[in-house]
Formats: C-alpha cells, structure tokens, sequence
C-alpha cells in the first residue's frame, strides 16, 4: 500500500536528517503502529505519506501511484489524517459541517455529501452531535468527528499522527475502540503513530523509529522483549509486559508473551490449573 | 462580559423569522436601513416602526428580552436626543432651560434622529437574533458572487469569516487560561503604574498571538490534508432555501415602502 | 504551608440564567508537606477547586485557608504575596511564555513580586540545573526551544520565586515517556529535598500510587473520597461509577486474587519485582 525507498527528508540544509535514508513498505489492510520518541521523526515520516512533505530525496509510492507535485492531490484522498491537537483541526462551525469540509474540496454534489455525512457520523456513533458547535465536543468526540471527516472521503489508508496525545484516558479508550470498530467492518490500513506502547500493542505490526531512522519492526510481542534496548532509546514497554518479565525472571514462562492483563490472567489460570 | 447585552448574539428558536433565507433578511435590512435614511414626516417612522415591531413580535424573541438587551444602547439614544435638542437653533423659541433656548424644530430634529438610530439598531439586531452568524456568512458571500468575476476574493473572505467565528470561543478560553497563568506569576492588570500595566498586556497579547498563529498553521496543515485548494473546483454542503414564505417576506415589505414613499411625501 | 477548606461553595455567575455551581460544600485539608492528588475527569471541578489555592477565585461562600492567609468572599489585598507563596504550573505552562530570553522569562515572576532580581538572577544556575535544562539556554528565545525544554522553562520560572506550595495541573500532558519521567522525578525531589507541599492534578492513577501520600476525588463538584491512594483505590467500584479507573498494577493484582485466589500487596513495588512477587505466589500454589 505504502513503499518507501531510500526516503531522506530534512527541514533545513544545517540541520541533520529527519528522515534518513528509510526504506519501508506498509501492507493493505494492515495496522501498523509507529512509535518512537519525540524527535524521533515519526510525525515527519506521517506528513511524508500524504504529501504534506515531499522528500529531499528517495521515492515514495501510495497504491502504486508515486508521490510529486503533480500526483499528491490524488493521494491525499487515498490518505487520511487525523492530527494531535483536536481542536486545531475543526474547520466547521458544526459537527456535520466539519464532516462535510473534505467532500466540498473534492466538488461532491450535495446530495451525495448529505448521505455521506451521515453515514460517516453514524459509524464514529457521533450522529447525535450533528448539530453541535465543536466547543460542546469533548477531545475525543473531536477526533471522532475528525474521523467521519476522513471516512466520508473513503481513503484508503488513515493516519492517525500521535491523535491520543492530547486526550485524557477516557478519550484515549474512545478513539481506540473507534479504530477498532472500523476495522470490523471495512477493509483499511491504519497507520498510528504514538509514544505510548500499551496503545501499540492494539496493532498488527510495530515500527520503531530512532533518529529518523527504523530502528526495529514485527509484532508487538517481538518487540516488547526488548524492554532494556526501547528504554535507551526513551521508550516504555506496557506495564502487563514489564511484569510478565519480572515472572519471566523467575520461572514463570507463558505460551505467549501477554499483550494485556486478560492474555496474562487467562494464561495464568491455564498455568496453575495444571500445577 | 454583561450577559444581557444581545447585540450580534443569536438566539436559537423556531419561528417564520429564523426560518426566513438569511439573504431574504440581508436584503431588507439593508434597504429599511436606506429607506430610514430618506424619512421625514411623522407617519413614515409610523410604518417603519410597525414593520420593525410586527417582526419582533414574529421573531417569538421575548419583547422584553430584546428592550432589555439594547439598555446600553437606550443611552446613546437619549444622549444622541438631548445633544440635538441643544444644537438646532432653527424654528421658534419653544421654552428655554438653564438659559438655553429650545427650538420647536430642535424638538422635531432629535425626535427624528434619535428614532432613526433606534429604528437601525432594532432592525440590525433583529437580524443577528434570528440568524446563525454562519448563515449570514453565507447570505454574504452568495450575495457577493457575481463579484468574483471582478477578481475578489469573496470565497476567502466568506472563509476567512467562518472561521474567525469557529475560533471565537476558543480565543476567549485561550485568554482566560493565559491572563490567569499571568495573574499567577505576579502580574496585576487592573492596578499599577500605566507602564507596569501595558507591560501585563503584553505579557497577554504575546502569548495569546504566538498561539494564535500556531493554531493557524494547523489549521492549514489540516485544511490541505483534508484536499482543500482555494475555491478550485468546490461544492457547498450548506445550502440557502428561498422558500415562498420569502416570497411573501418581499411583496409585504415592498408594498410597505411603496406606502412609506406615498406617506414621506 | 498547611492547607483547609472549610464549607466552600463555588458558583460560576451567580444570580442569572447561567450560573453553575462548580464546587459544593468542599471541606478538607492539605497539611504541610504533602504530596497531595487531585483526580476527577473534566468538569468534576478540580481546576476550579485548584484556582481557589492562590487568590484567583474566590469562594462564593465558606472560607479557604492557606497558611496564615485567609480567603473569604471579601476582597484580600495580600494576595500578590500569597501567589508567591503558591506557585502554580498550569496544563501547558509554555504557553505562557513571551518574553525575548529565556532569562527574562524566568525573572518575570520575581520583578513582579517585587522581589530581590540580582539575587533571583544568582539562583539561575541552580534552578536550571533542577529542572534539567543547560545553562547556555538563558540568553536565547524560549520559542527556539522544543515543547518539552519549553516547559521546563516555564516550571522554572514558577520556582524562581521559591514557593512552599506548588500546585501542577497535568504536567506531563503531551510528554512522551522519557519527559514524564523526567519531569515526575523533578516533582518527586522538590518534595523530599526542598520539602515543598506538591498538589498534583493527573489522569494518570498510576502516578497517584507511585507519588502521591493523600488523594481526594472530585466528582460533580463534590469531594466524594479521600485518604491514601491505596485506600482509595481499594473502591474500584465506586471509582468506576464516576468514569475512572484504577492503576494497572492494583487492577491486576484485584483479579489475581479473584480468578487465582493469590494473595499479593501492593508495596510499592517496581514492575519486575511485582512480576517476581506473582511468580512466588504462584509456586506456593496459592490459596485454592
């Protein structure tokens, strides 16, 4: 869905890379989680995706279409966006017209749009709010608005570019049991960036990014092994994780490594039914 | 902020005035606000004045809602009376006061000019009641369309619009959270030296910009994103209905300034 | 400083159509070299609870003492003092930074308070070290700075002024991991070294347990728990009803002792060594 081939990016010529020479591919109908620190280039690498950036050097290719000048319209509606801060992205002075913002881009006839609409705050179940002003909306029925936004275009892929950072827990749940939602019921490629891992454990596959580089990838339990090696690098494995280590330690060994505390429980339980 | 002032405020009800087109309501504003200016003899502020009353009556606004909500304005009014009644020296001696003579067509003069200003306040304020600040945006720029041919950027500007009133509440939250971080620190904006306080503005207004700005190039970045490239190739999913109770709206009000002509003389 | 609110009612624009009554009958106490939590999601009234702790709302009746100054609904002209005393890190404080230097910015704060600059100005040093920043940042524009150097600027110019009490509403917000931990470790050494009294607002319960010796819980305006973070994170259910959660670590430890039958106490343990604690119950067989 996704290649990138020796992708450089810098935002000036005195300063380093923020991307280096990367190389990487993204699968159809894969969530990838993409983590790193901050700094670590991971909103930069977002940003290329789009073309929102274009490279300073190195190719990078959307659906087999290649990223220019000329083409990134077309992939912008291939690739969605949901940003950090939930209030900055809120174009409407209410929810349906912030849903319909991208489709009046795109020139939809607004019989279509209306349908769209709705369709789209139905599945983010925020269709009640249609008529809302967004200082009413609570930072996670925000990015949930900025979701049907993006699922009214029908891309492809979404991105959603550290979206959970500026909400609290209970907006950090809404957004992921979003996601998860979605992923039910459509085919769609997911792209989330975060600093928090227990969040990326939710993905198919993790990426971990280190001075603009891909530092590490594959499936969360692979990853979160390397409790010692992501710390040095600022990173934090789950909590569920970093104690199924300390059992670990002390001859406790599972099937497989817990994502989150129900795997460890169930497991547990299997566990000490046969001893 | 005093709560009870209304100028500009919109208040949300269901009634012919709301469901008016808000083009419907920009035009006959704007040509009550031309037509008062030509008034002169008593019975054409008669029927301006119905006109005005029959539709905040429609509007299902609380008449005393809306005289409340003009006090501030109710001063400016009187002021604006009394400063005529001293000015005008035409016309004969009516009485004097303090020593200063009061002439009848002062009297006539102030009424004039003080129910004018009463009657463009109502009128402009009956507007922003009963239409969305978004649907007055829009009235503007369909308004405006035929402009674009001449180059104007009226797109943008109907653009530039609506957002400044998407962000308005944001602002507002915005200052309040700095003033009070400010306030936090030291800083006192109501007391002091005159230098100590402009400098507490500052210590506000810079932070209030650079964050301003922030939220701008956000915005942008959002905007573009989401495919946004100017007025190129652009549909409108909010869409204005002229209906035939518009229809109605128009012929009543032009069979009114057909009678407020007639009656003007 | 010790802390006490008595009785205190707060409402938002009293006597009209709008007003809101964010706090109700608010009594507790904060003594002197607490680390005390506040938790409660948005709109429980905790910021505006918080803003009644240095003089920038006034309760609209009962009376809130803060060492020996005291607010009531009438007006207190020492509050400058007090809000030298009570030193408050708001959620982003880097938002409000403005001035040209780094250094300027941090003085801000005394030159208001009217306090001695040159010796405030011979601190420098040692508050920036503090708060981990280099000393070569104080001649350069804080807005060159990234988010989290940011910050830290604008904590250290709430310390400049030396308070006793220092109030942090969401200070790790936006932070990754490595900057929360930095910045809770500062937290952390301001109360043990400088004995500061820390009130700390977070949705992070896990910080609550690791940090905090008093927890309150706010809900609707209402003060509905308090005690030791432990105890009260004991009423998972009660925390539940009112939209929050308990730390990770105590939840799993609750449904070990449920599903299992181990019994394990939380002591403060690190993660690897609760991981050990488990995998010794778990040898003893544990109570089945």
């Amino acid at each position: 869905m996704i290649e990138f081939n020796k992708v450089s990016y810098s935002y000036d010529k005195n300063s380093g890379n923020a991307v280096d020479e990367l190389s990487m591919s993204i699968e159809q109908n894969e969530w990838i989680a993409l983590i790193g620190h901050n700094g670590s280039g991971k909103s930069t690498l977002a940003k290329l995706m789009n073309g929102l950036l274009l490279p300073t050097s190195g190719t990078i290719s959307v659906d087999g279409l290649s990223l220019s000048e000329d083409t990134y319209w077309e992939i912008r509606k291939k690739v969605g966006m949901v940003f950090q801060n939930p209030e900055n992205q809120f174009v409407g002075t209410t929810v349906m017209d912030d849903v319909a913002f991208g489709l009046e881009n795109l020139g939809v006839p607004r019989e279509e749009m209306v349908k769209r609409v709705s369709a789209a705050l139905k599945e983010v179940d925020m269709y009640s709010f249609k008529d809302q002003a967004p200082n009413r909306l609570s930072g996670g029925q925000k990015q949930r608005v900025a979701i049907a936004g993006i699922l009214a275009i029908m891309p492809e892929v979404i991105i959603f570019d550290e979206a959970s950072t500026m909400l609290d827990p209970n907006g950090k749940q809404e957004l992921l049991e979003t996601i998860k939602g979605l992923r039910k019921t459509k085919k769609m490629t997911i792209v989330y960036i975060t600093h928090d891992l227990s969040e990326a454990a939710y993905a198919d596959r993790i990426i971990v990014m280190n001075e603009g580089r891909q530092w590490m990838s594959g499936k969360p339990r692979e990853v979160f092994q390397y409790q010692n090696e992501l710390s040095e690098i600022g990173l934090e494995i789950p909590l569920i994780s970093s104690i199924y280590a300390g059992m670990n330690e002390h001859g406790v060994k599972l099937e497989k490594e817990p994502l989150h505390m129900k795997e460890l429980v169930d497991q547990l339980w299997k566990l000490s039914s046969k001893m | 902020m005093n709560q009870s002032f209304i100028i500009g405020q919109y208040v949300p009800k269901e009634s012919p005035v709301h469901a008016l087109d808000a083009r419907t309501k920009l035009v006959i504003v704007f040509f009550y606000v031309l037509v008062t200016f030509s008034a002169e003899t008593l019975s054409s502020y008669l029927i301006l004045f119905l006109f005005a009353a029959f539709g905040a009556v429609m509007s299902r606004v609380h008449p005393l809602f809306i005289v409340k909500g003009l006090r501030p304005i109710w001063f400016i009014i009187i002021l604006t009376f009394i400063l005529h009644l001293f000015i005008q020296r035409q016309g004969e001696v009516l009485f004097s006061i303090f020593g200063y003579a009061i002439y009848d067509q002062a009297v006539i003069q102030a009424a004039i000019i003080s129910s004018r200003l009463f009657l463009l306040i109502l009128m402009t304020t009956l507007l922003t009641l009963t239409t969305t600040p978004i649907s007055i945006t829009d009235a503007v720029e369909t308004l405006l369309k035929p402009l674009k041919s001449l180059k104007l950027p009226i797109h943008e500007l109907a653009l530039m619009m609506s957002i400044s009133l998407r962000f308005i509440p944001t602002l507002i939250e915005e200052t309040d959270k700095i003033s009070k971080a400010q306030a936090s620190r030291g800083i006192d904006f109501r007391t002091g030296k005159w230098r100590d306080r402009l400098k507490a503005i500052f210590a506000l207004l810079i932070p209030l910009f650079i964050s301003a700005f922030k939220r701008a190039e956000d915005l942008a970045m959002a905007m573009e994103a989401r495919g946004y490239r100017g007025d190129y190739g652009r549909t409108k999913f909010r869409e204005l209905k002229f209906t035939s109770l518009d229809l109605i709206v128009f012929l009543i009000f032009i069979i009114i300034v057909i009678g407020f002509f007639y009656f003007n003389g | 400083m010790e802390i006490v609110f008595e009785n205190v009612d707060f409402i938002y624009q009293p006597n009209s159509p709008f007003s809101h009554q964010a706090l109700k009958d608010i009594s507790l106490t904060i003594k002197d070299g607490d680390y005390a939590a506040f938790i409660g999601h948005t709109g429980s009234g905790k910021s505006t609870l918080l803003q009644h702790l240095n003089g920038i709302l006034r309760p609209t009746s009962g009376t809130v003492r803060i060492g020996d100054f005291e607010l009531t609904t009438k007006k207190n002209n020492e509050i400058k003092s007090l809000r030298r005393k009570v030193g408050v890190v708001f959620q982003y404080p880097e938002h409000q930074l403005f001035e040209e230097t780094v250094e300027k910015d941090i003085l801000f704060g005394p030159k208001n308070f009217g306090m001695d600059v040159e010796e405030a100005k011979h601190n420098l040093p040692t508050i920036l070290e503090e708060v981990g920043l280099p000393t070569d940042v104080l001649q350069r524009s804080p807005f060159e700075l990234s988010g989290g150097q940011m910050r830290r600027v604008a904590i250290a110019g709430v310390l400049i002024t030396e308070p006793n009490v220092l109030i942090l509403d969401e200070p790790t917000a936006g932070l990754d991991p490595r900057g929360r931990k930095q910045i809770m470790s500062l937290i952390d050494s301001l109360h043990k070294k400088k004995r500061m009294t820390i009130i700390l607002v977070t949705h992070h319960m896990e910080d609550v347990l690791r940090h905090a010796n008093q927890a309150f819980v706010l809900n609707k305006g209402e003060l509905v728990m308090q005690g030791e973070p432990v105890e009260v994170f004991q009423e998972e259910e009660r925390l539940r009803k009112i939209g929050l959660g308990i730390p990770e670590e105590l939840q799993l430890i609750n449904q070990l002792k449920q599903t299992l039958g181990l019994p394990i106490t939380y002591l403060h343990q690190s993660p690897s060594e609760l991981g050990k604690d488990i995998a010794k119950a778990l040898h003893a067989g544990g109570n089945r």
